[in-house]
């Protein structure tokens, strides 16, 4: 129900590559506009950096989608998720416009990972107490984690980052990604247990396991 | 390592502890299945519950959740960039220049 109102909007958006003004009718506000959206625009860009792995394409990215979402907010309905019709307009301005220069990955090898292989590597080593798998993750970096979550096929970076990161719970991340729910689950699970065997692979490549 | 394993011998393994606790209704491996749902609050209230009861009687997936709760900050933490002092500003100076542009 949250969501009603959102669908032709966003379809318009979705299919607008930039000025197709008559559509709308009207243009927001822009006091009122700036005022709600700004907010969420650090969260914004952090999502932008991580999806398309620069500066210059996150900043790209952001400016963007903030276009479209004024240009759209004149439709958008008041009371329902702004923060997450923000970062769907992200995800499809993302999709349109860096598709071609985003990195290919084989996300077969995915489907082959266990379950929770950060943990079974860590607590089911004999030389592991209790402790000390808490206190290896602790060691992680910023530069290695931001580097784990880059190097996931961008469904399930896009996934991990609207769940983890973002706090986003699965019924919103499947509006935003307009995928049915099972879909964000199964993406959702993948991109962890991928995100867990880079982070492993770093502690492996440290001595600490 | 251990690659060949099966994705179900995580709960497996949590299945090897079950049975310390009489007040326990659910399994380990039951518990463990769930795990991503209770840490992501997407479970409802009655197996929130029964997991609750069921971390209180097993140290064991108590600390398989407590390590994955764990890793979900250290992640959320630490893969965040912070936004370019002058994005802010650029971004409004566009949509006044298309506000603008268009009045």
């Amino acid at each position: 129900m949250i969501w009603n109102g959102f669908g032709p909007v966003l379809g318009a958006v979705g299919a607008s590559s930039g000025g197709e003004w008559g559509r709308f009718g009207f243009v927001a506000d822009q006091a009122t506009f700036v005022e709600d959206a700004e907010p969420f625009m650090a969260s914004l860009f952090s999502t932008a950096r991580r999806l398309t792995g620069n500066q210059a394409d996150a900043e790209d990215l952001v400016q963007e989608t903030y276009l479209k979402a004024y240009r759209a907010y004149g439709g958008f309905t008041e009371g329902t998720n702004l923060r997450a019709w923000l970062f769907r307009i992200l995800t499809n301005t993302n999709i349109n416009r860096f598709r071609a220069k985003q990195r290919r990955v084989d996300e077969t090898d995915l489907d082959d990972l266990e379950d929770f292989y950060l943990y079974r590597r860590l607590a089911d080593g004999s030389d592991f107490g209790q402790s000390a798998e808490d206190e290896l993750l602790q060691t992680f970096s910023e530069a290695e984690v931001v580097d784990a979550v880059e190097a996931l096929p961008e469904n399930y970076r896009m996934a991990v980052l609207l769940a983890d990161v973002e706090g986003f719970a699965y019924k919103e991340i499947a509006e935003i990604l307009d995928i049915p729910i099972g879909t964000v689950m199964s993406r959702l699970h993948r991109g962890r247990k991928a995100l867990q065997k880079e982070l492993y692979e770093f502690a492996a490549s440290r001595g600490l396991v | 390592m251990t690659t060949d394993d099966t994705p179900n011998d995580a709960a497996q393994d949590g299945a090897d502890c079950s049975g310390t606790g009489a007040s326990s209704t659910m399994s380990c491996l039951e518990a463990v299945e769930d795990l991503y749902g209770y840490l992501d609050g997407e479970i409802d209230d009655a197996k929130r519950a029964l997991i609750k009861s069921h971390l209180d009687d097993c140290g064991h997936c108590l600390h398989a959740f407590e390590f994955h709760d764990d890793l979900q900050k250290v992640v959320s933490q630490r893969s965040k960039t912070e936004m370019p002092a002058g994005l802010r500003d650029k971004v409004l100076a566009a949509i006044n220049d298309l506000s603008e542009g268009n009045a």
